[in-house]
């Protein structure tokens, strides 16, 4: 009985065998080298990732230039400097300068007085506004300074400079830029208008009154009113 | 020029130059081994001729990257069992679809299947089929074919008489005990059904 298991087996195996390398078996046609050649010389399609990567890079190249852009804009942005506030205290000093040597330089104008003591007045207070302008911005920057001590030096070179600036003009008294650029005095005669004379009064004539108006009642229409 | 006495590292590095019949005379060497793994894995010799020339020209579009730690025929057969997988599940796929839409209605869609894909493997035509024939030849046809891939894979690998267990580990990325178990267990899986079938032998 055991023999007959294993002559079974074995035909079973061998039947296994044969017909695994039966579903195996098989040569590529005679051509398969020649097809395989030609394909491989055929020229790679290399143009398909040039395709592929030239939206890519044209994406790139978009992006950055638009950052670059974005970048230079923030950088071209003016910057509140602590600068600012003693530049204002200049520009407010020369006004004041300027409007002190008003009276010693009169108009040679016969406009009244009183039209030059009001451009004075309104040049006084404009200086005064901008003084305290100049004041409030510095105790501004005072602060903003008190903040960047870290940064040291800068901002230390900057005030020593604004300061040395304002020593300067308050010492010599020579006018500034803003002085120079005040307009020369007037030297014109002026126009002189005569007073008008009184015409002729108007003779305006009385109008005639008006007849009355007399409504009349509307007559009764015809046709049937039921 | 005579290549009979170059190996194939040489054939490698001229192909490597661009020379395409050094690459020619490694096609005629391992062709009949390439072919035999495709149609090991999809069963089907159109499948395999298909298979076995886009492996080729993938291993020459490929061959810089050829360290030569495993041999040429080793590397070339790990990229044509790759790409036979790839064909094969292709197929699946394709036999998916195309079940479920004839046996839409019908209660097992997945018997159907497994007898669409069992009959694509034992219609594959072979020089075998005169040779081995009668009622035994078909159920073991039959019974290999209803294998699952893993051990069918092994045992028609193992069986075709082109590779030994090491390159066969190397193309399934296996250790060779694996293999080895995986081919006997094979023929257990199939006497055992046999005997349940009660197949006259």
């Amino acid at each position: 009985m055991s023999g007959m298991d294993e002559s079974g087996n074995d035909r079973i195996d061998r039947a296994i065998d044969e017909a695994a390398r039966g579903l195996t078996a098989g040569e590529p046609g005679a051509a398969f080298t020649m097809r395989v050649l030609a394909r491989v010389r055929r020229r790679p399609a290399v143009w398909n990732w040039r395709i592929v990567m030239n939206p890519l890079s044209v994406a790139a190249v978009i992006a950055i230039a638009f950052a670059a852009l974005v970048m230079r804009m923030s950088n071209v942005r003016p910057a509140v400097t602590p600068q600012s506030a003693p530049a204002i205290a200049d520009a407010a000093r020369d006004l004041s300068t300027l409007v002190s040597r008003v009276p010693m330089e009169p108009l040679k104008s016969t406009a009244p007085s009183s039209s030059q003591d009001a451009m004075k007045r309104s040049l006084a207070a404009q200086s005064q506004s901008l003084e305290k302008a100049a004041r409030s911005q510095e105790a501004r920057s005072q602060s903003q300074r008190a903040l960047s001590q870290s940064q040291g030096a800068p901002s230390q070179s900057q005030r020593a400079l604004s300061r040395s600036r304002r020593a300067r003009s308050a010492s010599d008294g020579a006018p500034s830029f803003v002085a120079s650029l005040a307009p020369p005095p007037l030297d014109v005669p002026s126009i002189v208008l005569p007073p008008l004379e009184a015409g002729a009064s108007l003779d305006v004539s009385a109008l005639a009154p008006l007849a009355p108006i007399v409504v009349a009642p509307i007559d009764q229409p015809e046709g049937d009113q039921s | 020029m005579s290549t009979s006495y170059v190996t194939d590292a040489d054939l490698v590095a001229r192909a490597r130059q661009g020379d395409t019949a050094a690459f020619g005379e490694l096609v005629d060497r391992h062709r009949t081994a390439v072919y035999r793994a495709a149609l090991a894995a999809t069963g089907s010799h159109a499948d395999a001729d298909d298979v076995a020339q886009d492996a080729f020209v993938l291993a020459f579009r490929r061959l810089e990257s050829f360290r030569g730690e495993a041999s040429f025929k080793t590397w070339l057969l790990s990229i044509a069992w790759r790409q036979a997988l790839n064909r094969r599940r292709a197929v699946r796929r394709m036999l998916r679809r195309l079940v479920t839409t004839m046996a839409a209605g019908a209660d097992e869609p997945a018997m159907a299947l497994e007898a669409a894909t069992a009959s694509l493997v034992a219609a594959a035509p072979t020089p075998e089929e005169a040779v081995i024939s009668g009622e035994l030849a078909r159920a073991v046809r039959r019974e290999i074919a209803a294998l699952s891939t893993r051990l069918r894979d092994v045992l028609l690998l193992a069986q075709s008489g082109e590779y030994s267990y090491d390159e066969i580990g190397a193309m399934l990325g296996v250790p060779v005990g694996t293999i080895k178990w995986r081919v006997s267990e094979a023929r257990r899986v199939i006497r055992r059904r046999l005997e349940q079938r009660g197949s006259k032998i």
